[in-house]
């Protein structure tokens, strides 16, 4: 004959028969008055008999390991307890009983404690979250419910599903429900920070080896400074393999487990959660952002700075939900910083790579005028870049381009686009406003001389006009008809003579004003 | 970025290193030659367009034409 709940006379008779009340016991006989479900004795003896500090079998033993019944009989004792304290203290605030109530308490606070921090412990690698979303119900009523009824329970479940839950999912299910029942009753009880410790303790631990698990370790900016480039990396690349493990099975883990434990209470669950990760996360996106801020610049660290933008970028939607508490908005904050830390330098990269190129030395020949290792180089650089032509289109696309200078004279013979990164839009855009900026500084001299006037207006005209309508035909193939063409591109090669033809005309300066603000609402258009 | 446009700016001006003119043909037609081998090979190519690979074609074309004219200038001066 086993324990049943909620059964008085059944209590007793077992009662009487496995137990024996305390001989320290001095509670009187007509407590029982106060509550007809609650037996005080029955529960000062289940509190005592599991107290670790004079109980060697409570020393030794797990409540809830040992027995399911019981530790579910057990807490609702203490909720109960609990509830008599709050009638005695409106009763008589002095009362002996009350005393011996609280003092009860703290004993079963204590055995709560230590059972948490024992499933904690023993479960530390095998909790798995996404089980409880499927099973959370059936395992919170069979923590609740008799062992006869559990196995009319078991039965019933496999005739409906004839699902079989594994063991170890059954494990991880049966303990997260009996770290919410434990987290439920400490908190309702008042003893919600005893609870949080043990808790932010544990998973924080575990949060930290699984980080450095997957080899994300704590790096100075100079150690990383004097790293082998080969060394780094291939830091990069593992951290590339850890970011997506950490971010999707982790956190994500970690904040399923945190809202489950703690569903009581939102504000406890939020705490929790940001000091449990934060410390690792703080790890794992500090990273990048060593590596942005090192001196070295080996051709192939934009490559990597691009695989790491890609790999933020592949995970933001579960960061932004994982970090998405207020209490973590630092993390959320610095992954997003990363971003736009990691664009920024991919675009310089290519800025300095134009760069070099234009000042490579121009004596510097090709053995029998052969291809040149520079176009070798190039060519070779390009290719790569064009395998990430995807992510530097979002790259190029999360900042407007900085201001350009006036139309290079170089453009002027060769302006098809080669950024590999430009789409037809987006470069007809670019061209409106080159070609805008041009004719505002021309238009700010004037010629005087009628002849002299006439002679510039159309050397620029027949090197600026052709070129255009060329690139405009071009490309309204793939734009579709005149009008959708309207949509994205200012300037009809018609515009472009018509505007040259107002070139240093000081006699038209208020229709080339008016000229200059039409131009300026048109490409506002473009934006 | 117009990375192409520095590269072929920076050929320009290693081609006017050479006295001979027919080295400089052959010079930019064997490199603009390389580059259209290479667009040709990204898999993005369509950013370009069939229509920039034909004007390099004519480009080197007409390197090659240069090239043959001035050898064989030379040779009909004899």
């Amino acid at each position: 004959m086993r324990l049943v709940c909620f059964e008085p006379k059944t209590q007793s008779f077992s009662f009487s028969r496995h137990t024996r009340p305390a001989s320290s016991s001095t509670a009187s006989p007509s407590s029982t008055s106060a509550n007809e479900s609650f037996d005080f004795e029955e529960a000062e003896a289940l509190i005592l008999k599991w107290n670790p500090e004079t109980s060697a079998y409570g020393r030794v033993t797990s409540l809830f390991y040992n027995d399911k019944a019981e530790a579910t009989h057990y807490i609702h004792c203490v909720n109960m307890l609990q509830k008599t304290m709050h009638s005695l203290i409106s009763q008589n605030s002095s009362s002996p009983k009350l005393i011996l109530a609280h003092n009860l308490m703290q004993i079963a606070m204590k055995r709560l404690q230590k059972e948490f921090y024992q499933i904690l412990s023993m479960n530390r690698a095998h909790l798995n979250p996404e089980s409880v979303s499927t099973r959370s119900s059936t395992t919170s009523r069979t923590s609740f419910c008799s062992d006869s009824y559990d196995d009319a329970t078991a039965e019933e479940d496999v005739r409906q599903s004839g699902d079989c839950i594994s063991e170890v999912e059954r494990v991880s299910s049966e303990a997260m429900a009996d770290l919410k029942s434990i987290a439920d009753c400490m908190i309702s009880n008042g003893y919600a920070k005893e609870c949080i410790s043990v808790y932010t303790t544990m998973r924080k631990s575990i949060v930290d080896e699984g980080i450095y698990r997957l080899n994300v370790e704590q790096l100075s900016a100079s150690k990383v400074n004097k790293m082998h480039w080969d060394v780094l990396e291939f830091k990069i690349k593992s951290w590339l393999e850890a970011v997506k493990i950490a971010v999707r099975t982790l956190f994500a883990r970690e904040r399923i487990l945190c809202d489950h434990v703690f569903g009581a209470s939102q504000s406890i669950r939020e705490a929790c959660f940001a000091d449990v990760s934060r410390s690792g996360a703080s790890l794992l996106f500090g990273f990048p952002e060593l590596v942005v801020k090192t001196k070295k610049s080996p051709p192939e660290k934009i490559f990597r700075m691009i695989d790491m933008y890609a790999a933020i970028a592949t995970l933001w939607l579960e960061i932004e939900s994982i970090f998405s508490l207020d209490s973590t908005t630092a993390v959320k904050s610095q992954a997003y910083g990363l971003l736009l830390r990691l664009s920024e330098s991919v675009r310089t990269s290519l800025l300095e790579f134009v760069t070099a190129i234009q000042k490579g030395s121009p004596k510097s020949t090709a053995n029998f005028a052969g291809v040149h290792s520079l176009t070798v180089q190039v060519m070779n650089h390009l290719t790569t870049l064009a395998d990430y032509s995807n992510v530097l289109s979002e790259i190029f696309l999360d900042v407007p381009p900085p201001p350009r200078s006036p139309l290079p004279e170089s453009y002027l013979y060769s302006p098809e686009s080669d950024d590999t990164t430009t789409t037809e839009t987006e470069f007809s855009v670019q061209m409106a406003r080159l070609i805008l900026k041009a004719y505002r500084r021309e238009n700010t001299f004037t010629v005087p001389v009628q002849d002299f006037r006439e002679e510039i207006k159309a050397s620029l005209a027949r090197k600026i006009t052709p070129i255009y309508r060329e690139l405009y035909e071009t490309h309204r193939i793939g734009l579709g008809t005149v009008r959708e063409m309207r949509e994205y591109v200012t300037f009809a090669p018609e515009d472009v003579e018509n505007y040259m033809m107002n070139l240093f005309s000081k006699g038209r300066a208020s229709s080339g004003n008016g000229g200059n603000n039409s131009c300026f609402v048109k490409c506002k258009k473009c934006k | 970025m117009r990375i192409l446009q520095a590269l072929q700016t920076n050929l320009d001006g290693k081609s006017k290193q050479y006295r001979d003119p027919a080295w400089t043909h052959l010079f930019l037609m064997n490199n603009v030659h390389y580059i259209i081998i290479s667009v040709w090979r990204f898999e993005e190519k369509d950013l370009y367009g069939d229509d920039w690979i034909q004007q390099r074609r004519k480009i080197v074309q007409q390197h090659a034409n240069q090239y043959k004219r001035n050898v064989w200038a030379e040779v009909v001066s004899y």
